[in-house]
């Protein structure tokens, strides 16, 4: 399990040791990740909206889920978590 | 956004402790990206 977004390697770091995330936070500054995905309708977009993403072994996307309510996506996260390796 | 079946996007990206992290590195592996908006948002 990876989070993304587009801030800085310091902001994610410090995001990461207050919550005590115990999976890495990847810093997409370029946007990059974000646009390939569609999580960010374009690269003016200040910041990615609330997405998740499951990728296959093979390295097809196996789900995409949006979420508007934060609550709802942990409950998603935890659905997909115990299949993930 | 992409769809269920698409093939995923590759990717190199620094993590928050600054180590490179490479979609070829998790080929083979399931793998869950949660893209959130800002860090440290509430909620």
């Amino acid at each position: 399990m990876f989070g993304v977004s587009v801030d800085s390697v310091e902001k994610n770091c410090a995001f990461a040791e207050k919550f005590h995330f115990n999976f890495p936070l990847l810093c997409d500054t370029e946007k990059e990740l974000a646009l390939a995905y569609g999580a960010m309708a374009s690269a003016k977009d200040e910041y990615a909206q609330r997405y998740t993403f499951v990728v296959g072994p093979d390295g097809k996307v196996e789900q995409a889920i949006k979420t508007s309510d934060p609550a709802g996506q942990a409950a998603d996260l935890l659905d997909i978590l115990p299949e993930s390796d | 956004m992409l769809t269920p079946g698409a093939t995923a996007p590759t990717f190199s990206l620094p993590d928050h402790t600054g180590s490179t992290v490479q979609s070829q590195d998790l080929s083979g592996h399931r793998y869950v990206l949660w893209f959130y908006p800002v860090a440290d948002t509430p909620g």
